[in-house]
This record gives C-alpha cells, sequence and structure tokens, in this order.
C-alpha cells in the first residue's frame, strides 16, 4: 500500500463531526484516555459531599491514582477497558472501579502513604483483596479483568 | 436472644452519599454496606419503612429495599433494635477503618466485637447491593 493510500484509509478511520459532536464509529474503542480518568478524579475532589465524617480525598490519593494510571496502563489496554467508576472511600482515599461483564477490579487509594492501599478483585465467588499496591500489580489486574 | 426478623419482612437503608448512586446507572454501590469508621458499632443500620431509614440524617440521597430472606441467604442477620431501627449483622469492618474505630471513646465499649476483614467486608457490600432495590429517587 503507498503512503498516499495509507493515508486515505487512516483517515476514513477518523470520526465524523456532526454539529458540535463527534460520533465515533462502533469499531473504534471508545475514548477513555488518562486525561478522562484524571478528570474524574478532579471532579471527585471537588465535589461538595464531603464533611467531618466523609473525608475529602487527599493529594496524596490522587497522586498515587495518577502514578498509577500513567504507568500501569498501555494505550491499547486502555481502549479495551470499561469506563472507570471514582467513588472516594470516605477516609481520604479514592477508589477506582472497573467491571467487565462479570469481572470487577478496584483500585482503592488510600489517603497517606502510611495507609494500606490495595486492589479488589472478584469473579462470580471468588474475590481477594491483594496489598502493597505497584504499577506491575495494576497492570496485571486490568489485563486479567480484559481477558477472555 | 437477638429479635430477628421474619423471612416475609422488608428493611430499607437510606444512601447517605451522593456517590452511593451511580449517575448514569442509577446502579447501587458497594460502598453503601460499609460500616462507617467511629460508627455503626452494632451493624448497618436500617429501618423498616423508607421514611424510618432516613429519619436520623438531614439530607439523603435515596433509599433501598432488602428482602430479609434475601440477607438470610448471605448468612447475615436482621437483628430489630428498636420499633422504627434494625441492625444488619455479619458484615465485617474494613481494617482500613481501625486506627479511626480506635480514636473513639466508644471504641473499648465495642472491641470485642468488632471484626476487621476488608475482603470479606468488599464482597458482602457488593452482594447486598445486588439485593438491594431503589425505592426512592434521588
Amino acid at each position: 500500500m503507498s503512503q498516499v493510500e495509507e493515508q486515505t484509509s487512516a483517515l476514513e478511520l477518523l470520526p465524523e463531526e456532526t454539529d458540535n459532536q463527534v460520533e465515533f464509529p462502533e469499531f473504534l474503542p471508545a475514548p477513555n484516555p488518562i486525561s478522562s480518568l484524571l478528570l474524574e478524579l478532579d471532579k471527585v475532589m471537588q465535589s461538595d459531599d464531603y464533611d467531618e465524617e466523609y473525608l475529602r480525598p487527599s493529594a496524596q490519593a490522587r497522586s498515587l491514582a495518577e502514578e498509577l494510571l500513567r504507568n500501569a496502563c498501555s494505550d491499547e489496554q486502555l481502549g479495551k477497558l470499561p469506563h472507570s467508576y471514582v467513588i472516594p472511600d470516605g477516609i481520604g482515599g479514592l477508589r477506582l472501579r472497573w467491571k467487565l461483564d462479570d469481572k470487577e477490579v478496584t483500585l482503592n487509594c488510600a489517603a497517606s502513604a502510611a495507609g494500606k492501599s490495595y486492589i479488589y478483585h472478584q469473579h462470580q465467588q471468588e474475590h481477594g483483596v491483594d496489598y502493597g499496591v505497584e504499577i506491575e500489580k495494576l497492570t496485571a489486574w486490568l489485563a486479567w479483568l480484559i481477558a477472555k | 436472644m437477638p429479635d430477628l426478623q421474619p423471612d416475609h419482612a422488608f428493611v430499607y437503608r437510606a444512601l447517605l452519599k451522593k456517590a452511593y448512586l451511580h449517575p448514569e446507572t442509577q446502579e447501587i454501590q458497594p460502598e453503601a454496606f460499609w460500616r462507617r469508621p467511629k460508627n455503626d458499632w452494632l451493624g448497618l443500620s436500617v429501618g423498616f419503612t423508607p421514611e424510618q431509614s432516613t429519619r436520623p440524617f438531614s439530607k439523603t440521597y435515596g433509599v433501598v429495599e432488602l428482602a430479609v430472606a434475601d440477607v438470610y441467604n448471605l448468612l447475615l442477620e436482621v437483628v430489630k433494635t428498636a420499633e422504627d431501627h434494625a441492625n444488619l449483622t455479619g458484615v465485617p469492618r474494613r481494617a482500613e477503618i481501625k486506627e479511626l474505630d480506635e480514636l473513639s471513646e466508644l471504641y473499648q465499649q465495642f472491641r470485642d466485637l468488632l471484626v476487621y476483614d476488608t475482603d470479606k467486608a468488599e464482597f458482602l457490600a457488593r452482594k447486598l447491593a445486588e439485593i438491594s432495590r431503589l425505592v426512592t429517587p434521588l
């Protein structure tokens, strides 16, 4: 295939713009880049739902979540992941939950380095908590989630 | 003897946080069934009507209904503590809240009754969310 033909094919894959909306063809993965996840984190942090008993997520929790997301997910993996639901843990931590069919992975980023972050996974009746959160562990659990 | 509720009964739990209900799918989130730090010493609070479940709180974001028979199927219990209140017992606390619990003056009173198990708390919270039905919209 010539370079010109390649460019034409690539252009055909681009989403079509209609008025103010961009429509993505069904065969392309839904846009779910790191940036939109980080915006979700910020939105949760800025919520007015917090009080003395239900604590706002800490900056450390957000930093840990961002570091893990930036390094644990390849673009290919991100394209296959379902939308993540971001929710505070109420004690200063942040949680990101991915569900696909009957599997789930939840990353719980603790409020501080002294707290224990963990990854919870569940598939039907099987479940477990993996402490000592590291980039490699999150990569592995997300790979488990999207594996057929 | 604990005053257990009959199989055919229903109980109601208030959603105290906006995030407990997914804004798009309306799916009830498991965090709604966590025991709170420095609180929920004897179990998860429920009422026998939606109104009873929300009465103690200044703001709520909905109410969920649970069939007592479904709760018993999870090997949990529903114990009546007052005419308008029951505790859903058998759900452990997440280990992550133990330090906060210890800051409470009431901790010493309840410490022998408290079980901390994050894995089981996460699992049961999902099961309770699954058997819950939203009865009062936002």
